[in-house]
């Protein structure tokens, strides 16, 4: 075959099939998670629930494959060299590497087959990206020919992917927590004895005390006892929160990100799609596990990415030594990336600061991934330098700087309005 | 109340010192100062910093790119376009440290401590622990409580009986803004954390009389220990920037097939030496380079550079041939050299009627890439012509000839057809003022000739004045660097990673093993408790774990006078 119809290969392996592949398992895993959890009662819907997750692994699994070949392809399209040579492949690679861990890390490893919905979700949105930076495959220009840059590429892309993982929890967590907290506050006013049963922190095992990951002893955290009506919480978990303005917010932050592409489709698609996945969650949050385990997952997985990303940065200076003569040279990409390790080195201090665990800890968490996200596609696409990626496809410089504005302006309104709602509530 | 010392509504300097230090030791703090690094860097990472890309920041300031000129006058006046080599960053930076130090003391004191002199404390009411286990054995408290203390020193436990009183510590805690401080003789709150310990009175818990307790404790110090690693090397990393920073030298030159430099001061384009770096650091050598090739692809992108030196040293003893490829610098002599720019060189010679004409480098021009593929751009002065001649030279590799005769530049880097496009001045260069070699002035020149010119051949521009293409050539841009203090850091990042583990990973567990004699069977209950101060699930499976061993150890182990007990004799 040759390197043409190897490229053609590839490109067509990735879009559409793993796509659709993806589309399906995520499809298949979020109507297991409708059917399986609650409604134990209804037996046929419960057998439906578990033969479409199956058909989800499957899907998932065939993603995989299918993921793999692309990969492999591509790299054999482009002369046989490492596959993440520019942001096509990196986000190709990302977007794999998410899936992956979505199959084995979080179904098969922690058992958590409720989130890798989410997770797929995120992986998506990732493939999305690398469908609009689409570029023909060549060779690796010489700076990019050496070990250290494929060791360190390698560990910021495997960490950059951990840390999109957390994020999905960090996000789950702090939906969940919120209609968690909102059912309590609610009950603990009316005072009936109805709201015994919405008692928040339930679980069933009375023996094992899941305390949050991270946590310092004298947290406050007391074991859980008793147990609980799942449907009728589950519903009053989901009219606690109004996810309207979270979908708004969410889809306002994606559209300044996809407004650096300059591409229409892009920045129509990825908000949408991004709010109707935040509505997703809202839907999904009487399936989810308790907020503390989310947090907890959440922490988890940031910490084990924390020393790959010091491992990267690290590795990156050791290459520019090599290439360039100088370890640190103050380039926007080593800027962009040490402010992303300062922005996680802040979320694992917050969680040891009195005060801003839970909730205050989870927003630094959110915001260290967009810092993430803007290193990767802001400063590539935006920002040039001596790291920039070469041959990205799409018009480098001048992304349309009032949409930006105006994305984000929409986003601090609607926080500033919710805040508002939220105080005024609490007041009556 | 009349006990309060009466306190001034302003501080004076000695307590604002005090408040100043106590707020800078608060985790808080850190986070405040770590979110203002992170503006700060931010900052830097948007706005073209100038000494990274000084054109684009004159660009900005002048307001052909960027948010405009007149937000370009407000980012300079803020001294945003040196963000990292401001004094408030470099404060930043202070601040940062000294709240680093400020936490570390006490934190490494307390290790120091606890390493030494602490063991754990033992515990009151092991059975209403969150995990907590019990079975019975034959043997007697004692003997039990010798063999649990033997299995949990070998699980690497650190361990204290009741029998054990060690009062050479004075008891710690973590006060609520995590900082470490020392308790008052007096307290006897749970929440004390005793590195050191009065006896327990075992008769006030369910023990009994006669029990005997062991108390075991892990991971602290591997946990603490491999933060504080983590922590400390940030201070080897600031000591390999500014003392490499002092002892440094970076150095910049240009040199052309077949021709060579010295190490010495003055021979570099560009020097950039340490405050600490003396004339006499450079050590001579020569470098010659014989040849350099660049591999192009078929559609014009580089595969690889190549360039093939010699290297002498200042006393002409060692003579080294060294081939020098991208990500592959040369070591020699301690001095590291990199190939990192590359151009065209193409050797112009001017005559007139008089002789050849004095051009600079032996009329070797360094061309450099514009921004448009497949061009290059150069200028040759010759001031010693009269009248004085100024040519600005574009250089296209691939420019072959159409059936017109006309060169059709194709933009391809390859060098398939070379030729270059002069156009010449005659006038006054203006060298007496400060002129870029690159720059050519042609306010007080007139144009007198244009053209095309191939390699090998030359033409009349001007009375008797002939410009001359001999040959193309081709030039290296070589970094000299010695930069001593990378070692340092680089073990500094190593610690700094290795010490970030265990701070995640290893997590501070204590467990209690309780032998209390049960008066009306004889045999004695072995109470097992746990704690884990981090990482909860972790600690289920250990705990689970080390109770096992237990059983088996306390439980299986016949001895005569246990047996006839277990046989059921009495």
């Amino acid at each position: 075959m040759t390197e043409v119809q190897l490229a053609e290969l590839s490109r067509t392996l990735f879009f559409p099939w793993t796509f659709l592949a993806y589309i399906g398992a995520m499809v298949a895993y979020f109507f297991r998670l409708a059917f399986t959890k609650i409604d134990r009662e209804e037996g046929d819907r419960a057998t439906a629930g578990t033969i479409v997750g199956r058909l989800g692994v499957g899907l998932l699994a065939v993603g995989l494959v299918l993921h793999l070949g692309s990969i492999v392809t591509r790299s054999l399209a482009s002369g046989v060299r490492v596959p993440w040579g520019n942001m096509y492949e990196y986000s190709s690679v990302m977007g794999f590497g998410v899936a992956a861990i979505a199959l084995f890390g979080v179904h098969l490893w922690q058992k958590r087959a409720e989130l890798v919905g989410f997770v797929l979700f995120a992986g998506l949105v990732l493939m999305g990206s690398a469908i609009v930076l689409y570029t023909d495959p060549g060779p690796l220009m010489p700076a990019l020919q050496t070990h250290w840059m494929k060791i360190h590429v390698f560990s910021m892309m495997v960490s950059s992917t951990i840390l999109t993982v957390a994020f999905v929890f960090t996000g789950l967590y702090l939906m969940r927590d919120l209609a968690e907290r909102r059912v309590a506050d609610r009950h603990r006013f009316e005072g009936s004895t109805v709201g015994a049963a919405y008692s928040p922190d339930a679980v069933t095992d009375a023996e094992t005390v899941d305390r949050p990951e991270g946590y310092e002893d004298d947290s406050g955290f007391e074991p859980r006892t008793t147990e609980v009506d799942d449907a009728a919480y589950g519903r009053a978990l989901r009219d606690a929160v109004n996810p309207i303005p979270y979908a708004i917010s969410a889809a306002a932050l994606t559209l300044a990100y996809a407004l650096l592409f300059q591409n229409p489709v892009a920045t129509i698609v990825a908000p949408a799609v991004v709010g109707l996945g935040t509505l997703a969650a809202w839907w999904a949050l009487p399936y989810l596990p308790d907020a503390a385990t989310l947090d907890s997952l959440a922490y988890r997985t940031t910490a084990f990415a924390f020393p790959i990303l010091t491992f990267g940065v690290i590795a990156g200076a050791v290459w520019a030594e090599q290439s360039w003569g100088r370890y640190w040279g103050w380039d926007p990409k080593e800027t962009g990336a040490f402010l992303t390790w300062v922005a996680y080195a802040g979320y694992l201090h917050s969680r040891a600061t009195r005060g801003l665990r839970g909730r205050g800890a989870a927003g630094i968490g959110m915001l260290a991934f967009l810092i993430l996200m803007f290193t990767y596609y802001a400063v590539n696409l935006w920002i040039s330098g001596l790291h920039s990626y070469q041959g990205t496809g799409v018009a480098a410089s001048n992304p349309p700087y009032w949409g930006i504005a105006g994305a984000l302006a929409i986003y601090g309104i609607v926080k500033l309005v919710t805040r508002r709602s939220r105080q005024r509530t609490s007041r009556a | 109340m009349a006990d309060l010392p009466a306190r001034p509504l302003i501080p004076g300097p000695v307590e604002t010192a005090v408040l100043f230090w106590r707020w800078l030791r608060r985790m808080r703090t850190a986070l405040y100062l770590l979110g203002a690094l992170g503006v700060a860097v931010l900052i830097g990472t948007v706005v073209p910093q100038r000494p990274n890309v000084p054109e684009t920041v004159s660009r900005w300031l002048a307001g052909t790119e960027g948010p405009g000129q007149t937000a370009g006058q407000a980012l300079q006046t803020l001294g945003m376009f040196d963000v990292f080599g401001a004094p408030w960053f470099i404060v930043l930076l202070i601040l940062l440290f000294v709240s680093l130090t400020a936490c570390l003391i006490p934190r490494v004191r307390a290790f120091w401590r606890t390493a030494r002199y602490g063991r754990p404390p033992l515990a009151r009411d092991l059975g209403g622990r969150s995990h907590a286990r019990s079975f019975t054995t034959a043997l007697d408290p004692g003997s039990a409580v010798v063999r649990s203390r033997e299995l949990l020193a070998g699980a690497r436990y650190r361990t204290r009986t009741d029998e054990d009183a060690d009062p050479r510590s004075a008891p710690v805690r973590s006060d609520p803004d995590g900082a470490v401080v020392a308790a008052p003789a007096d307290d006897t709150s749970s929440t004390w954390s005793r590195v050191e310990h009065d006896p327990v009175d075992l008769d006030a818990s369910h023990g009994g009389p006669a029990a005997r307790q062991v108390a075991g404790e892990k991971g602290h110090l591997a946990r603490e220990g491999g933060s504080l690693a983590f922590h400390l090397s940030f201070f080897a990393i600031l000591i390999g920037v500014v003392l490499g920073e002092l002892t440094s030298f970076v150095g910049q030159v240009g040199v052309v097939e077949r021709q060579a430099f010295s190490d010495t001061p003055v021979a570099y384009w560009t020097a950039d030496p340490g405050r600490w770096w003396s004339p006499s650091d450079h050590t001579g050598f020569r470098l010659q380079l014989e040849d350099f090739e660049v591999e192009w692809t078929e559609t014009g992108l580089p595969v690889e550079f190549t360039s093939d030196v010699t290297l002498t040293s200042s006393d002409g003893s060692v003579v080294r041939e060294e081939t020098t490829v991208v990500n592959d610098p040369i070591v020699f002599q301690r001095m590291k050299i990199h190939q990192l720019d590359w151009g065209w060189a193409p050797r112009i010679v001017i005559e007139d009627t008089r002789g050849d004409v004095a051009v600079p480098h032996d009329g070797y021009i360094t061309m450099t890439a514009t921004d448009q593929p497949g061009v290059w751009r150069g200028v040759v002065k010759a001031p010693a012509a009269r009248p004085q001649i100024g040519v600005e030279l574009f250089l296209f590799p691939s420019a072959p000839q159409n059936e017109a005769g006309e060169l059709v530049p194709t933009g391809r880097p390859q060098p398939e057809a070379p030729a270059i496009v002069y156009q010449v001045w005659e006038g006054d260069l203006q060298l007496d003022g400060v002129q870029g070699v690159d720059e050519l002035d042609t306010t007080r020149m007139r144009q007198v000739a244009r053209g095309g010119l191939r390699p090998g051949s030359s033409v009349e521009i001007a009375d008797g004045v002939t410009l001359g293409f001999p040959e193309l050539d081709q030039w290296v841009g070589f970094q000299v660097s010695r930069r001593p203090t990378v070692p340092l850091l680089l073990a500094g990042a190593t610690v700094l990673l290795v010490g970030l583990l265990p701070a995640l990973y290893a997590y501070r567990r204590r467990i209690w093993v309780e032998a209390a004699p049960d008066p009306r069977t004889g045999l004695t209950r072995i109470t097992v408790a746990g704690h884990a101060y981090q990482r909860p699930q972790a600690f289920d499976d250990e705990f689970t774990r080390i109770v096992e061993e237990l059983r088996e150890r306390l439980e299986t182990d016949p001895r005569p006078h246990d047996r006839a007990r277990e046989v059921g004799v009495r």
